[in-house]
């Protein structure tokens, strides 16, 4: 499992590597600020759907955390705001409407960037690289995706790995939709299915500590986006801020106290 | 200035009406029309819902009620009967019982039944994940029923046990034969605002897994909204909500007025 951890580590460090290529320069953010139409004067109210080990979580002293949490932690400092966070749904998240009802300014969720939700919503550069993956009980029978006819396969509703199961599980596939991100991984030690489709990174995060599950496949890259609707200068801020956190180690950092296998 | 008490009462009713027409006007000049159009009463997406928010959604919606009901209505008659035995131990059961699952919200009796119970125990419910939340609801349902079949009970006045016991019926006839059919027509309108809080609380369900044949209402609408990433969804099955629960409600005011004309 330490090998799986290390794997997501490389996908990262390309994503970082590559997004720095593409990156703008770091600029001085926080006069910026200003312009920014927030839903609270001098907060960044970031919406996230928890929990996804170890992307976000609450913590046991009841904080929220992980990786796209303390990035979002990191970017607001740079923009001189204040972290809050909320959490109106995956659906909401997606479908824009969270925005809408002026319950975030952005959303860092592990969202992994399409064209059908760049439609919805706005997206930044990409920050993490992540990939599908498949992972059963080991007595499920199930050795590959292949063999899924007929067998459960829990997802979260509206996630990319709900997609991918449906797209690419064989005919007769029983896929069984949760509204949060952690039911599935309940459903699977409760027996209820046969395996969960989700995020790489979600379920080296889960299964790491677990005996008993296998990832059976790993699929298609995915590149994660922060998301905002209808407000250009504050995704302009979070782009440079982005770019500028990456520049300076601080994205190194924050992904080593995640992501390291030490 | 001295008014009488009709004039004072007139001029607070006036105020009470500028109060009410205010906060109306206040609301519709306030609201972004075109916005709320395009959100929640999108004709588009309310199309293309039909004919599956009947044929799926709000079909799964009833059968899980009535089923619930069904079952609950079997635990609660059960659990009435014991809570008013004379044996103390069916007596504290029932207390118990009743007391713990009317506490609970049905939502975590839910989970519960979904994700604890077969966790914990390696115990498959019957039917799936359906099963499981049926189960779930029913037994909700059974804490809320054995109190309104109890009280049903308690209201058959005592002179028609009386009578039957001194006829010469048994206990158990006296209670199946004279008192319980007496009562459940007393409990009709109560029985009736628990199936319209079951039709409601079905849609606790997709918590614990659904699949696109399983959906019910709520579910339903939430995976259009997620498609149409629009709010419409919400009102198309609020009127569907609507066109299940208003039927039910207005037969328990007839059956409410006709009862007390009957008494």
């Amino acid at each position: 499992m330490k090998k799986n951890l290390r794997l997501t580590a490389v996908l990262g460090a390309v994503a970082l590597v590559l997004a720095a290529c593409g990156g703008t320069e770091g600029t001085d953010t926080t006069a910026a600020a200003a312009e920014l139409e927030l839903v609270t004067a001098g907060t960044l109210t970031v919406c996230t759907d928890t929990p996804y080990f170890p992307m976000e979580y609450i913590d046991e002293s009841g904080n929220y955390t992980g990786f796209d949490i303390e990035l979002m932690r990191a970017i607001a400092d740079d923009l001189g705001l204040t972290l809050a966070v909320s959490e109106p749904g995956w659906d909401a998240i997606t479908s824009g409407l969270a925005f809408e009802a002026r319950e975030c300014d952005v959303a860092a969720a592990s969202i992994t960037i399409t064209a059908e939700r760049a439609e919805a919503i706005d997206f930044s550069t990409p920050y993490f690289i992540s990939e599908q993956s498949l992972l059963v009980r080991d007595d499920s029978g199930i050795a590959s995706i292949d063999d899924t006819a007929g067998k459960e396969i829990a997802v979260q509703t509206g996630t990319t790995g709900h997609y991918y199961a449906e797209d690419e599980a064989p005919e007769g596939t029983i896929i069984v939709e949760f509204p949060d991100p952690d039911s599935p991984w309940l459903a699977l030690e409760s027996g209820d299915v046969d395996g969960v489709m989700t995020d790489l990174v979600a379920t080296q995060g889960w299964s790491s500590n677990r005996i008993g599950f296998t990832i059976v496949g790993t699929f298609e890259p995915e590149e994660y986006g922060l998301a905002t609707k209808g407000a250009p200068n504050l995704l302009e801020a979070i782009n440079a801020s982005l770019a500028k956190l990456r520049g300076d180690g601080t994205y190194d950092r924050i992904f080593d106290d995640f992501f390291s296998v030490a | 200035m001295s008014m009488t008490r009709r004039q004072r009462s007139k001029l607070g009713r006036g105020i009470l009406y500028l109060v009410a027409v205010a906060i109306v006007a206040v609301a519709v000049f306030a609201a972004d029309w075109e916005r709320i159009g395009r959100n929640f009463f999108n004709l588009e997406t309310a199309r293309d819902m039909l004919p599956q928010v009947l044929t799926v959604a709000a079909k799964n919606t009833v059968i899980y009620a009535v089923l619930s009901f069904g079952i609950g209505l079997v635990i609660a008659l059960i659990l009435a009967l014991m809570r008013l035995s004379p044996v103390r131990p069916y007596r504290a059961f029932a207390i118990a019982y009743i007391e713990f699952f009317r506490g609970l919200p049905a939502l975590v009796t839910l989970i519960l039944f979904g994700f604890g119970i077969p966790i914990a125990f390696d115990f498959r419910t019957p039917g799936g994940r359906v099963g499981a939340a049926v189960l779930g609801l029913s037994v909700v349902a059974g804490a809320y029923l054995a109190e309104t079949i109890r009280a049903g009970i308690e209201a058959v006045p005592r002179g028609q046990r009386e009578a039957a016991r001194s006829l010469g019926m048994s206990e158990t006839r006296t209670m199946f034969t004279i008192v319980l059919p007496q009562a459940f027509r007393i409990m009709i309108p109560p029985l009736t605002n628990e199936m319209v809080l079951l039709i409601k609380d079905t849609s606790l369900f997709f918590v614990i897994g659904s699949t696109p044949a399983t959906r019910e209402l709520v579910k339903f609408a939430r995976d259009f909204m997620q498609g149409q990433r629009n709010a419409t969804p919400l009102t198309v099955i609020a009127i569907v909500y609507l066109l299940i629960t208003l039927p039910l409600t207005y037969l328990v005011r007839r059956l409410e007025k006709r009862t007390g004309r009957g008494r």
